[in-house]
């Protein structure tokens, strides 16, 4: 077949789209750490259909057999102390971990359908040149790629649908519909059929969390981290913002050892302490288990045709790449005397899906490499070590930067999933290919053979979860993403008024506040250290100038924009799973901000980009608040931000309305300026600013968006209807707390607030409703805390 | 030999503890020459959650959970165990430590089964750099058990028994330059050196009685937990070492369990959510118990 102008062109046009599409649905770009993403190949991989049904005979064979040497390892161990397996492949490896022995999940039945201790299983093949498949390893520990194997496939339907539906290419989303399906009938069977299940992954800081956080919403599976459970009694529950919940199943994509600190590594961060002992009474099922990567190794393979045979009464239909494991004397001679031509490796350890590359199958052992261990090592401890031989890889094509067809050697990754009572292997894959500059992923086509049923229908979408689910920890982030969002606006009003007023002291005008003024206000509101400020006035007004200017865009320094624009993004980078792609997007160009100083020429385009960001944030507040549904969460983010705004204006008002000897000195306008309330005052009273009207209108003005009272009011409504809030004619805590402020505030006499001075002339009634106010607010956020977020005992009780 | 065991450990916390969990290697466990007659564990704050079971190698655990919030945290186990002497071994019948080392690659028998698994390195037992240092005893053709007894008269000899140099997370290649450690050091020193020669060797956490008998030395380590090593050999079964007082153990050494090292059988691991800096005592207390009681 040649290639015609017009094809080659048709290609390119493709590629660009398939890249667009993928651009926009990257889940790379989802994680606050950044990975390169893999580019995903216009070209998709198409297994023919006979060659498939070879390969989902061998893979299904596989996953059920070491299913059952993972059962018996961390069960009955008879194949160790029957000595078909030496002891070194389990005691000498790392990946075997004892406190996991006995914690598989419940068996229902007979011992001939495969238990699911491995839930998720996942396999990189290699065809060599004259057309063979060979297992090059087997991934059981906790199998990344599904998410990028679900994105390509969208990316793929959406750029190539008609193409798909004339090739009859099998759907994917029957089998992940199956595998979620069984996590959540698993989890269904504790706690009398309310127990939830739930992707358990170790958080945004994590390679993999981007693609789980994408599967999660796909399946409709909360993606939860070790410390959203909490294990009480011996059974596991999720903090949700209703309290505990029973859990009866997790997806465990949290490295083993890191699963529960009490038992495995005691420094992890991600584990739940207590939860490998529930899981040995069967209250929670954890698949994989832990320790299922005991078999994710080198020095497994050989043993598998013996095992397939001895397990299943079966000959291991897919061969695996040869190795010679060292723990056993006679590889061991073998390799000792062929170290030139096998790539030499370790026994115990794979590298993980990103970092392993093709050419690791293709390249013997180098010198160079970092592994590169003596014969005396390998003679003093030689089950560390293994011998694999190599191969090469046939090549398919692709399309390069340029968009020109170039070829490269290729590796395939296949899944098998436990779908309740055996495996299925999923009818597509991820391709990967060893470009020169970086790897290059395509999705996996398997046509539909005809005569073979067609695959059902997608069932109706899985039940729809409510905030009812939500974990504690997403509350958590939400109340606080909220006090981030609200602090950071006030930052930059304050910022900008006081640049503002710093150019009309220069000016010398009249009424202007003194830099002692400027800088104690940034000192007290907690912008500055005391230390900074005292620096900065010890250079006049070019010091507390240049002061501002780093607050604003000095993006190392650890007070300042900067930083508080860290707090939000890393707030709602733990919220990634949560938001929309497009809401994430305007959270990323916030964070630009800092950088855009290079904008800035003069006080007016200053004035305009700080006008910029206040869009900006709006934008984000809003987006985020608007597409929340009106659950728990988006009123724990509305509670966090009166709260804080509450809290801001309590502080100002302390600030600039205590003491009557400022009145006139700028401190009002201030005021107005930094609670955006000028022109409200403006139109309400048609006078110049005085105490008495600043306070009425930004305290007690039940009208005011901006006031404090307003704050109050609009806490009340949320605060209602949270789930743990007593629904009696009891009052709770927080209702309390809120209610005597907010009566406080309704009966004030402003007009006494403002005359009554005490012996120093300052405000002091005023002074006591404000620190009150503040109380209050603290006293309130504690509450929240405690009881949504903690699910502890109140010392006081 | 009957004794009473009194184990008191104190945690003192600079903030509020909100939860607490604690499992706990804190009671005995029953073997041929152990019985334990009674044991019992408390906490102060009391225990919100507990329950009891036996970890991967037999030992007795007891898990706690605690949720009052609380500044100091007191666990006190007593127990009352009856230990008789290992019996008379003749270290040079045993067979030679290479033989043993060949059979146990490929276990025939159960208890070479049960041994294999305390072959090869472990957590806190990692062999890089102890073959060199080892391979001075182990010479061809020496019997095991001889070779164990020399080990342990070697590492008492050239160590010196000092306390806080090392702590629990000290790897033993660092306490083999040091030349200086504490018992479970020299324990895992030993276990180490057996296993860099793919041996059996098992760590053993217990007690020693506090108060010698009349015209005996005190002991180092009395007063606290204690450690030493065990080593598996065909025919012998597990024979223990304590290299930090050069000697085989005998009826004056109270075994608590066994594991591959420390970090197997830890007296106490805790994950606590609050607390800060904090501070922790233990104080151990054996007594000969001379009461005619049966254990009631």
């Amino acid at each position: 077949m040649t290639h015609t102008q017009a094809g080659e062109d048709r290609l390119r046009q493709l590629a660009a789209q398939v890249q667009h599409l993928h651009n926009e649905e990257t889940l790379s770009t989802a994680t606050p750490l950044d990975h390169k993403p893999w580019r995903l190949d216009a070209l998709p991989f198409i297994l023919p259909a006979d060659e498939w049904q070879v390969l989902e005979q061998g893979i299904l064979q596989r996953a059920r057999l070491l299913d059952r040497v993972v059962e018996d390892l961390y069960g009955p161990q008879t194949l160790l102390a029957g000595g078909v397996l030496p002891p070194a492949l389990a005691f000498a490896n790392p990946s075997f971990l004892l406190p996991g022995c006995g914690a598989l999940p419940a068996r229902s039945d007979s011992r001939d359908h495969p238990s699911g201790a491995l839930s998720l299983l996942a396999f990189d093949l290699g065809r060599s040149p004259d057309g063979r498949w060979w297992v090059l390893n087997n991934r059981t520990e906790a199998p990344t790629g599904l998410g990028y194997a679900l994105q390509n496939r969208i990316v793929m339907a959406r750029s190539l649908p008609g193409l798909i539906s004339d090739l009859n290419v099998e759907r994917l989303a029957g089998f992940y519909e199956r595998m979620s399906g069984a996590l959540l009938g698993r989890g269904a069977s504790i706690g009398d059929d309310t127990g939830l299940a739930a992707l358990l992954t170790e958080g945004p800081g994590a390679d993999s969390y981007a693609e789980l956080a994408y599967l999660g919403r796909y399946l409709g599976l909360p993606v939860i981290e070790g410390d959203d459970l909490t294990v009480r009694g011996g059974d596991v529950f999720l903090k949700t913002l209703e309290g505990l919940k029973p859990v009866g199943a997790v997806a465990r994509f949290v490295r083993s050892e890191l699963c529960d600190p009490l038992e495995l590594k005691s420094t992890s961060l991600h584990g739940t302490p207590g939860i490998l002992n529930a899981a040995r009474r069967h209250r929670i099922a954890i698949t994989n288990v832990i320790g299922s990567g005991v078999i994710e190794n080198d020095a497994i393979m050989g043993f598998l045709p013996g095992l397939s045979e001895r397990l299943l009464g079966e000959t291991l239909s897919l061969p695996s790449i040869a190795t010679w494991w060292c723990g056993q004397p006679k590889d061991r001679q073998r390799v000792l005397e062929n170290l030139s031509e096998l790539r030499l490796g370790s026994a115990f350890e794979l590298q993980r899906l990103r970092d392993s590359r093709v050419h690791d199958y293709e390249r013997q052992s180098d010198p160079q490499d970092d592994f590169a261990p003596s014969a005396t090592s390998i003679q003093q401890q030689p089950y560390h070590y293994v011998g694999r031989e190599t191969i090469s890889l046939s090549t398919v094509p692709y399309l390069d930067d340029q968009q020109q067809l170039r070829s490269a050697p290729m590796t395939l990754r296949l899944y098998a999933a436990f779908t309740g009572e055996d495996f299925e292997v999923m009818p597509g894959g991820l391709a990967r290919i060893a470009a020169a500059n970086g790897d290059i992923s395509k999705d996996v086509w398997v046509p539909n053979a005809a005569g073979r049923a067609a695959p059902p229908p997608r069932r109706p979408a899985l039940t729809r979860r409510s905030d009812k689910d939500l974990p504690s920890r997403t509350g958590d982030d939400l109340f606080w993403l909220g006090r981030y969002l609200e602090r950071t606006e006030g930052a930059i009003r304050l910022y900008r008024a006081l640049f503002r007023a710093l150019a009309q002291d220069a000016a010398l005008s009249e009424g202007s506040l003194t830099l002692e003024q400027i800088t104690a206000l940034l000192v007290t509101l907690g912008h500055l250290s005391a230390e900074s400020a005292q620096n900065a006035l010890g250079e006049g007004l070019s010091g507390v100038d240049r002061q501002l200017w780093s607050l604003l865009f000095d993006d190392a320094g650890i007070e300042g924009l900067a930083s508080l624009l860290g707090n939000v993004q890393r707030t709602a980078g733990r919220l990634r799973s949560r938001l929309s792609s497009d809401t994430w997007r305007l959270f990323e160009r916030l964070g630009e901000f800092p950088k855009l100083r290079w904008r800035v020429d003069s006080a007016s385009d200053l004035s305009a980009l700080l006008e910029e960001v206040l869009e900006r944030l709006a934008a984000v507040s809003g987006k985020t608040a608007e597409n929340m549904t009106r659950g728990y969460g988006w009123r724990l983010l509305e509670l966090g931000k009166r709260i804080e705004r509450a809290r801001f204006g309590t502080r100002l008002l302390r600030e600039l309305a205590l003491d009557p000897r400022q009145d006139d000195g700028g401190a009002l306008p201030l005021l107005l300026a930094i609670a955006d309330s000028t022109i409200t005052h403006r139109a309400r009273y048609r006078s110049a600013a005085s105490a008495l009207t600043v306070v009425d209108l930004l305290l007690v003005d039940g009208s005011n968006p901006r006031s404090i009272v307003y704050q109050i009011n609009q806490m009340y409504p949320h605060l209602r209807v949270m789930p743990l809030e007593p629904r009696d004619e009891q009052l709770s805590e927080s209702h309390r707390i809120l209610l005597s402020i907010q009566n406080e505030l309704t009966l004030a006499n402003i007009e006494r607030l403002i005359m009554r001075h005490n012996k120093d002339g300052r405000r002091a009634l005023l002074e006591k409703l404000l620190k009150r106010v503040d109380q209050a607010m603290a006293a309130l956020s504690s509450h929240i805390s405690r009881t949504y977020f903690a699910h502890t005992r109140s010392p006081h009780r | 030999m009957r004794y009473l065991i009194e184990h008191i450990t104190e945690f003192r916390y600079a903030n509020p503890v909100s939860t607490s969990r604690q499992r706990l290697h804190l009671t005995p466990r029953g073997y041929e020459r152990q019985k334990v007659l009674r044991s019992t564990i408390e906490c102060t704050p009391g225990a919100d959650g507990r329950s009891e079971g036996t970890d991967y190698f037999g030992n007795p655990v007891v898990d706690l959970a605690i949720r009052t919030e609380h500044r100091k945290l007191s666990i006190t186990a007593r127990s009352r165990v009856d230990v008789s002497e290992q019996t008379n071994i003749l270290l040079d019948l045993s067979p030679a430590w290479g033989d043993v080392a060949a059979a146990l690659q490929a276990p025939s028998t159960p208890g070479q089964w049960d041994a294999s698994r305390y072959c090869y390195p472990s957590p806190w037992v990692v062999l890089n750099g102890i073959h060199r240092y080892a391979a001075i005893t182990f010479t061809p053709g020496k019997p095991l058990l001889r070779a164990a007894m020399e080990l342990t008269e070697r590492i008492y000899r050239e160590f010196e028994y000092k306390g806080g140099v090392t702590d629990v997370y000290t790897p033993v290649e660092a306490v083999l330059k040091a030349r200086r450690g504490v018992c479970q050091d020299f324990a895992h020193l030993a276990i180490a050196c057996l296993r860099a020669f793919g041996l059996p060797a098992r760590y053993i956490s217990g007690y020693l009685r506090t108060h010698p008998a009349p015209g005996q030395p005190k002991l180092q380590g009395a007063d606290a937990s204690h450690a030493w090593f065990s080593v598996w050999c065909p025919e012998f079964g597990w024979v223990d070492f304590d290299p930090t007082n050069n000697l085989m153990p005998g009826n004056e050494h109270i075994t608590v369990g066994w594991g591959r090292d420390y970090g197997d059988v830890a007296p106490t691991v805790g994950v606590i959510r609050g607390g800060g800096k904090q501070r922790l005592k233990v104080a151990v207390s054996v007594t000969r118990d001379d009461s005619n009681g049966n254990g009631r």
